[in-house]
């Protein structure tokens, strides 16, 4: 290139694309400097159009009869198949204009609910947000069914009194059990997670009276001697394979010599259930788990 | 060679040209079907103050708080980037180099997963950006010292260095991610996909003052570079102080990715394909090449951008999935046509 073409091209490139940058720039300074007062968007719609980013919540929406209303789950929520709600994604990680462009009326949500852009943007067009703690126990879960309910105005007593009637099954055929317990998840040929101390599984075996033996957070893998160390005498196996407890087994022989096998108390665990703490399914699944106790 | 390449100056506007579009496309379109004009209008609207857009409120919403900010964090981290890259490239006369090749990107991703896993939730939002931009600035200085003797840098040690300081940051990071709990593992893997959603207004700055300063000195050490690829010792002899070319290019560099990763995550492939297109196009000559690079840079990554938000709404695809997924098999096609050519 000769110099005559390189002044050229310098001087398009500076006289177009410099005045393009600082006015981008302009742009981006003006946009956050100026804060946008929104008026209120008519939103006093007669049917609520619900999005909901908790499995738990999601849960009781349709247990509430609501399924209708839910125009957008995330990927962990699961509905009957007669509801057909876009799916918008992962919770922590929401698009703020995916979910407006549903328009919806209310969002239900975790703590763990995100990003912030995202809420802030939810807030700007005038949707109601409810955010519920991730149930840990019966009275929890119990107080997010009441909140659901009270937000769109319908009864929750019954399943509150379901709740409930679980929960005292559970006192009563818990006393004097307080067994070492651990709880698996069992990821077919890829070895095994404990559930530590604060996971769903973790409430789960507290729910049933059990003693969880494991000391750390979280779940993380353990091996076939760190639980025959541990002595487990109840296994949970998180899994949605109905033979799972076969196929754990038939891949860890050794496990054979633990209490909870030789007492044949190993029981599976509809893993789904447990997706978002404590939710209907979990209770359900746990006076089951109990019963067969 | 030479005849197929263009003209610079003749590229140059309908590049221009092009990213006008692209921005006015990137407004008016999303998960929300919104007006053209009236986007448009609406945005005339933010700048001005005045009222003649018919949108709905929480629909200028969309367009000046969402929309608008991504399309220029796009433009400025797509430009950053390929800059970057083409700068890489030419001070390491290696075609495979990019901006991440001196730790700044495996720094980074270090930096942010301490942020995420060790350091609380609460405030990630500015935690990650601050570790992402300490790590990549940290790996890039260590990775430098390792390969500077008396005699100078040792672009082979270099690139040894980078690749050793990267094995040793996937292990911690594989370490944490062993040790974090589900929502943090999960962020860690978003993060390294990068994303251009929550652009904050001082991201926006950041960027935008970062790139100016960016651009205005590599273009005016432009004849520099262009000198060193004769080789370094030819490079020296022109009377070029090869030694402090290098290390103030690296530094640059680090700041400029090492800004871009912290505000976007993981954004691969635009360092390493833009500067190649632009090559192909008009030539090895930096005085042309970076400038045309910011453009098509900004340019890719703005499109990559729409795709992400569009094609799976309303969830949204992560950006740097898009940019990998579609810029590696294009560049392959790109390498067979050149190879056809020359045989």
């Amino acid at each position: 290139m000769n110099r005559k073409n390189l002044a050229l091209f310098r001087k398009t490139f500076f006289e177009h694309l410099a005045p393009a940058m600082a006015a981008l720039l302009v742009c981006s300074v003006v946009v956050f400097g100026s804060l946008i007062s929104v008026g209120k968007a008519n939103a006093s719609a007669e049917v609520q159009r619900i999005i909901s980013t908790d499995a738990g919540t999601t849960e009781i929406l349709v247990a509430l009869g609501q399924g209708e209303s839910l125009v957008g789950i995330d990927v962990t929520s699961s509905v009957p198949e007669q509801f057909k709600p876009a799916k918008v994604g992962y919770h922590r990680q929401l698009a703020a204009e995916g979910l407006l462009s549903l328009a919806p009326t209310l969002v239900f949500g975790s703590e763990h609910i995100g990003p912030k852009t995202t809420l802030d943007a939810l807030k700007s067009a005038n949707t109601q947000l409810i955010l519920q703690p991730t149930a840990t126990d019966s009275t929890q879960l119990i107080e997010n069914i009441q909140q659901v309910a009270n937000a769109l105005n319908v009864s929750g007593d019954h399943l509150v009194s379901k709740v409930q009637t679980a929960q005292d099954i559970l006192n009563e055929s818990s006393t004097n059990r307080s067994a070492k317990a651990v709880f698996l998840l069992y990821l077919e040929g890829r070895g095994l997670k404990q559930a530590g101390l604060g996971t769903s599984g973790d409430s789960l075996l507290n729910l049933l009276g059990l003693q969880n033996v494991s000391a750390h957070p979280n779940y993380r893998s353990v091996s076939a001697e760190g639980l025959m160390a541990m002595q487990p005498e109840v296994i949970l196996i998180g899994s949605q394979n109905p033979k799972a407890a076969e196929a754990l087994l038939a891949q860890f022989p050794s496990l054979s010599h633990t209490p909870a096998v030789k007492n044949n108390k190993v029981l599976i665990v509809d893993a789904a259930a447990l997706v978002s703490g404590i939710s209907l399914k979990a209770m359900e699944e746990a006076v089951r788990v109990s019963e067969a106790l | 060679m030479n005849s197929r390449r263009l003209p610079a100056e003749s590229l140059t506007l309908p590049l221009l040209g092009v990213l006008v579009l692209l921005v006015a496309w990137s407004v008016a379109s999303g998960p929300m079907k919104l007006p053209l004009t009236q986007s448009l209008i609406s945005i005339w609207d933010g700048v001005f103050g005045s009222e003649l857009s018919s949108l709905q409120q929480y629909e200028k919403v969309v367009v000046w708080d969402l929309r608008l900010p991504r399309t220029i964090l796009a433009l400025l981290v797509g430009a950053l980037l390929a800059q970057c890259g083409a700068v890489m490239q030419g001070i390491f006369r290696n075609p495979l180099a990019d901006p991440g090749i001196i730790g700044v990107a495996s720094g980074a991703a270090l930096g942010a997963a301490i942020a995420i896993v060790v350091l609380p939730v609460d405030y990630q939002y500015l935690t990650v950006p601050f570790c992402s931009f300490a790590g990549g600035l940290l790996t890039t200085w260590l990775v430098y010292g390792l390969a500077k003797n008396e005699s100078g840098t040792s672009v082979v040690i270099l690139l040894l260095a980078g690749v050793a300081i990267a094995a040793f940051s996937a292990a911690i990071i594989g370490f944490l991610s062993y040790i974090a709990n589900d929502q943090a593992l999960r962020d860690l893997s978003l993060w390294q996909m990068g994303s251009l959603a929550s652009a904050s207004g001082f991201d926006l700055m950041l960027t935008g003052a970062v790139l100016v300063i960016v651009m205005v000195v590599f273009q005016k050490k432009a004849n520099a570079l262009n000198a060193l690829l004769l080789g370094e010792a030819e490079a020296r002899h022109l009377g070029i102080e090869v030694e402090k070319l290098k290390q103030q290019f690296i530094l640059i560099t680090a700041i400029g990715v090492g800004v871009a990763v912290s505000v976007s995550g993981v954004i691969g492939f635009v360092g390493l394909v833009v500067p190649h297109l632009v090559r192909m196009m008009v030539g090895p000559d930096h005085r042309v090449l970076l400038p045309l690079s910011a453009i098509v840079g900004g340019g890719l990554l703005l499109l990559a951008d729409l795709g992400a938000r569009t094609w799976m709404s309303p969830a949204e695809l992560p950006v740097g999935l898009v940019t990998a997924g579609l810029g590696a098999p294009f560049f392959m096609v790109l390498l067979f046509q050149r190879r056809q050519g020359m045989m």
